[in-house]
Order: C-alpha cells, then sequence, then structure tokens
C-alpha cells in the first residue's frame, strides 16, 4: 500500500563541542504509522527529537514535511509545521485546569459584545470543548475544574496529548510516555497513543526505554547507537532479541 | 474565604474594645486610607502572578505628588499638572520593565534601585522640601479629594478601578496570559503568549494605578512631599499576600487584596483608636506581613507537595 510520507530527515548531524551527538541520520516518518526511536543513553535520541522540535539547529541536514523543505529554527516554527512534542506530564500550567490549558495562548471569546468590545473569554464553550476532546480520547476526569495539579501524572500527560490531538497536529512526538506511571495509566496511555494512529489519524513518533512496551504499540523501530543510526526494522519483521542487540551492539 | 473571616474577626475584637472605633466618621477614615493602599495592592495583583516584584511603588507614589505639586505652584494648569503626574507614574512602571529586560534581572533586583532613584528624584525637584500651598478653590482638589455624597471619592475610584481589574484579571486573555507567565514562563512562551509585551503592559499598569492612588491622596492632604509613603510598598505587596495572591506568582485574589488592604488599614487604625504609641505601628504591621508570607509560604509548600 502506498503511504505518503510526512515528516522525513536527511542526513541530520549535531555535534556539542567535541560530541558528536547526531552523526548524518536519516528518518522517514510516514502517515498513520507509529514509530520508535530507540536507543541506549547517549545514542542521540533526544538530540534528534529536539532538531526535529525546533530546540536544536541541527549542523547539517534537512527536514521536509510532506515533501517540502521546512525550516524549523524554534518550537513555534515546527508546532507551525503540525509537530507537537509532549515530554511526560509538562507542558501545564499546573494552577490551571484542563481546559484553561487546553486553550492556552489560544483563549475564547464570547461571541457578541462580550466578546468583541469588552474582550472577555467564553469558559463555558471552553470547558464544553474541553468536555468532548476527553471523550474522544476515552479520558475520564473526576472534576473537570480542578487544577491540573490535583490530577495523576498519566492524566496529566493526557491532557497534553489532547491539546496535540485537539488543534490538528498531525505528527506527535512522546518523549518516554510510559514513564513513571502505574500499571493501569501505562495501558491507558498505550491505548491512546495507538487511537492516535487509528482515530485521529497522526503519525507518532515515540522515544521510550521501554522495549516491551515499544513492542506493543509501533510499526516501526528504528536504532541509534553513538549518534548513528545502526537500523531500521518493521515490528513484525523482528525481535526483542535482536533490537537489544542492536541497541547495545553486542551480537 | 479565610481572610474575611480573619478581618471580620479583627473587627469584630476592635468594635468591643474601643467605642471610636464603629463610629461611621472612623469606619469612613478607615476605608479612605485604605483605598490609597488598596489601589496600589490591584497592581500588586496583576505584577506578583506574573511573577515580578516591584518595590519601587512607594516611591513612585511619592515622585508623582511632588511632581504635579511644583507644576501647579509653578503656575500650570491644575488639569495638565495631574495628568503629567500620571504619566510619569506609567513612565517610572515602563522603567522599571525596561531596565529589567536590557539588563535581564529580576524586577525584584531592578526596583530595589528604581526605587531610591524615583524618591531621589522627588527629593532633587521639590529640593527636599513639602509643598503645600496651593490655589483655594480648585476642581480637582474639591472634587477627588471631597466626596460624593457620603463616600469619599477615593472609595468611588477605588472600587470602579477594582471592579474593572477583577473582569480583567479572571475574564480576559490578558489576566489570563499574566496567571500562566507566572506559573511558567517557559510553558507559556512554548505556547506562543506574549511575555515581554504583557509584561511591559503589568508594569505600566502598575505604575499608572500608584499615580492614581498619589494624586487621590494629593487631592484630599493638598500637599506632596518627598518623604511620604516610605514604607508603603510593603503594605501593599502584604495586603496583596494576605488576600491570597501568591509571592511565587500564578494565581491571586484582586478582591483578596481589597479585603487585605482593610485588614491593614483596619488594624493600624484599631492601634491608634486603642491609644498604642504610634511606634509600635510599624512593629505590628511588619509582623502582619511576616505572618502573612508565611502562610503564602507554607500553602506554596503544601501544594507542591
Amino acid at each position: 500500500m502506498e503511504q505518503n510520507v510526512v515528516l522525513e530527515v536527511r542526513g541530520s548531524s549535531k555535534h556539542f563541542g567535541g560530541i558528536v551527538a547526531n552523526n548524518n541520520i536519516d528518518l522517514k516518518l510516514y502517515e498513520r504509522e507509529i514509530i520508535a526511536i530507540v536507543g541506549d543513553n547517549g545514542a542521540g535520541k533526544s538530540t534528534l527529537i529536539k532538531t526535529i522540535s525546533g530546540i536544536h539547529q541541527a549542523d547539517s541536514g534537512q527536514i521536509y514535511i510532506r515533501g517540502e523543505r521546512a525550516e524549523i529554527h524554534n518550537p513555534i516554527d515546527a508546532k507551525n509545521y503540525g509537530i507537537e512534542t509532549v515530554y511526560q506530564d509538562e507542558g501545564l500550567i499546573h494552577l490551571f485546569n484542563p481546559s484553561m490549558n487546553l486553550f492556552l495562548g489560544r483563549e475564547r471569546l464570547h461571541r457578541g459584545v462580550l466578546g468583541k468590545v469588552f474582550r472577555l473569554v467564553d469558559y463555558r464553550h471552553m470547558r464544553e470543548e474541553t468536555v468532548n476532546l476527553l471523550e474522544r480520547i476515552d479520558i475520564r476526569l473526576q472534576d473537570i475544574n480542578a487544577e491540573v495539579s490535583a490530577l495523576s501524572g498519566g492524566q496529566r500527560q493526557s491532557v497534553v496529548v489532547g491539546r496535540a490531538v485537539y488543534w490538528g497536529s498531525k505528527i506527535i512526538i512522546l518523549d518516554e510516555p510510559t514513564n513513571n506511571l502505574g500499571v493501569k495509566e501505562e495501558r491507558k496511555i498505550i491505548e491512546l497513543i495507538k487511537n492516535l494512529r487509528d482515530k485521529h489519524k497522526m503519525s507518532v513518533i515515540v522515544i521510550s526505554h521501554n522495549i516491551n512496551h515499544v513492542f506493543e504499540m509501533v510499526d516501526r523501530i528504528i536504532v541509534l547507537r553513538n549518534g548513528e543510526k545502526v537500523g531500521e526494522r518493521r515490528k513484525s519483521e523482528t525481535s526483542i532479541n535482536e533490537i537489544v542487540s542492536m541497541i547495545t551492539g553486542v551480537a | 474565604m479565610s481572610i474575611f473571616l480573619g478581618f471580620l474577626a479583627v473587627a469584630a475584637i476592635l468594635s468591643v474594645s474601643t467605642q471610636y472605633f464603629l463610629r461611621l466618621d472612623n469606619l469612613i477614615q478607615i476605608t479612605r486610607l485604605s483605598s490609597f493602599i488598596g489601589i496600589m495592592a490591584l497592581g500588586a495583583v496583576f505584577v506578583l502572578s506574573q511573577g515580578d516584584v516591584d518595590i519601587s511603588v512607594a516611591s513612585i507614589y511619592s515622585v508623582v505628588g511632588v511632581i504635579s505639586a511644583v507644576l501647579i505652584q509653578g503656575g500650570m494648569p491644575v488639569g495638565y499638572a495631574v495628568v503629567i503626574g500620571l504619566l510619569s507614574g506609567v513612565l517610572c512602571g515602563l522603567a522599571n520593565i525596561f531596565l529589567s529586560l536590557l539588563f535581564d534581572m529580576p524586577t525584584l533586583i531592578i526596583t530595589l534601585g528604581t526605587s531610591s532613584i524615583f524618591r531621589g528624584l522627588g527629593l532633587i525637584i521639590s529640593k527636599g522640601s513639602s509643598i503645600y500651598q496651593f490655589p483655594k478653590d480648585s476642581f480637582f482638589f474639591e472634587f477627588f479629594g471631597g466626596t460624593v455624597g457620603p463616600l469619599p471619592f477615593s472609595i468611588i475610584a477605588y472600587l470602579l478601578l477594582t471592579f474593572v481589574l477583577f473582569v480583567v484579571y479572571r475574564h480576559t486573555r490578558f489576566g489570563i496570559h499574566v496567571r500562566a507567565i507566572g506559573g511558567s514562563r517557559r510553558i507559556a512562551r512554548a505556547m506562543g503568549i506574549k511575555i515581554t509585551r504583557t509584561r511591559v503592559v503589568v508594569l505600566m499598569l502598575n505604575g499608572a494605578l500608584a499615580a492614581i492612588a498619589a494624586l487621590l491622596n494629593f487631592a484630599y492632604i493638598r500637599a506632596a512631599a518627598p518623604n511620604i509613603g516610605r514604607g508603603l510598598e510593603f503594605m501593599v505587596i502584604a495586603s496583596a499576600i494576605i488576600g491570597g495572591t501568591a509571592l511565587t506568582g500564578g494565581s491571586g485574589s484582586i478582591w483578596g487584596a481589597v479585603i487585605g488592604a482593610l485588614l491593614i488599614g483596619v488594624i493600624r487604625n484599631g492601634m491608634v483608636l486603642l491609644g498604642i504609641e504610634i511606634y509600635w505601628s510599624p512593629v505590628v504591621t511588619g509582623a502582619v506581613i511576616i505572618a502573612a508570607v508565611a502562610v503564602d509560604y507554607l500553602s506554596y509548600r503544601r501544594r507542591r507537595a
């Protein structure tokens, strides 16, 4: 089946002083797929992700979004290209409730005089939209008006992911999404990630240390070691052992 | 809610301790004097919520009065002098945030310095002395320093400002962004909120409110002096904190600051009525400030846990 490439990284290299963090890395991400980038500490996963999300500038290499050359110089550029990065449950203002976080920076004004003349925010609309969104991604919250600091880490992470879904991101990067979660919440986030591909038609990049979770969620696995891409496998054509040996470099 | 109860408790204690407390003229006097601190406390709510601190407000308060007074004495029509005074306050606020951005330093540190600079400018302009010879019947002093019916004008102005700023703080994008920046500047920036622009507006607003308070006070006492308001900045910030605005930023309460300012006003008034030596006033006020900040810090610690 012909699939479109939504994101392509060609020859990305980045060094910090004398350390080569990424060396000539190629990566393709297709429509509606989930890929994992795996590797040991220091393999270069984080650097690659930060290059895609605009936090770093690569020393060389190009990024293409849907076939077109993309200039990503900062996180806002990345956002404008539809790339959202989720670092576990970071990205929320803790004293705000989920709906204020969902609309952070994009708050809805009332229609009519209240909005046009007095520039008042329409809390009710934002709340309704939040309730609908949470249903769409199958998250149940006890009190939608509570500060997000009252939510569990997994619930907070879901709100961040939900924000990406709501605002129409096409590409979402999740950094260690299953870390620091209880068993039930691990299940929920794995389901949510699969739904991002199936229900919400997004393309997902997951960084994870947990090879078991990786094998549960993804379609393809990309292995980095010492700043280089040492292999790429379809999940269905490989095994945990093979991936682990590629990560460690020990046959 | 707890602040309000605390306030009621203090008021109740004073009502039974002295017959003069509940007299109408005394109550009006309390609210009138609290209104000057209160107006500035509204600004403090915004500044603190944003994660900034402006301790130069008392100095802005003194220099604005001096500027207007000197201009009037020099023959300028009162209306113009007042407008220039107001603009001076805004300019002081702008100077605070400008210097903070220029040197990339927290506003707390910058206003530590501008606190002296602004007051010093007032000393220079007034040559160190008070100014109190003003035209007898001037609309400005009569109206803004007088009463509208039973209520002093300053209280009416205070209530109007409180209402407007409450709506802005809670129900506009601007207010939400101020709190977001105080909650996490990094995340606010990542979500596209204009950090610098918001901070500039808030600091200018704070300067304007200090100027308004100064001009209302000027209209009432019909005098200006470079030494006015020493120590006021701490009472202003304490009012905001007592009222529930976090010193660390991210959340606050406009109406809480109103109660906070009233509480401080009531305590000072109560001490006078009870015949407590005036020298104890700063001691008690300081103790209240420490208590307020301590309670706020403890609830911050609990929130983090």
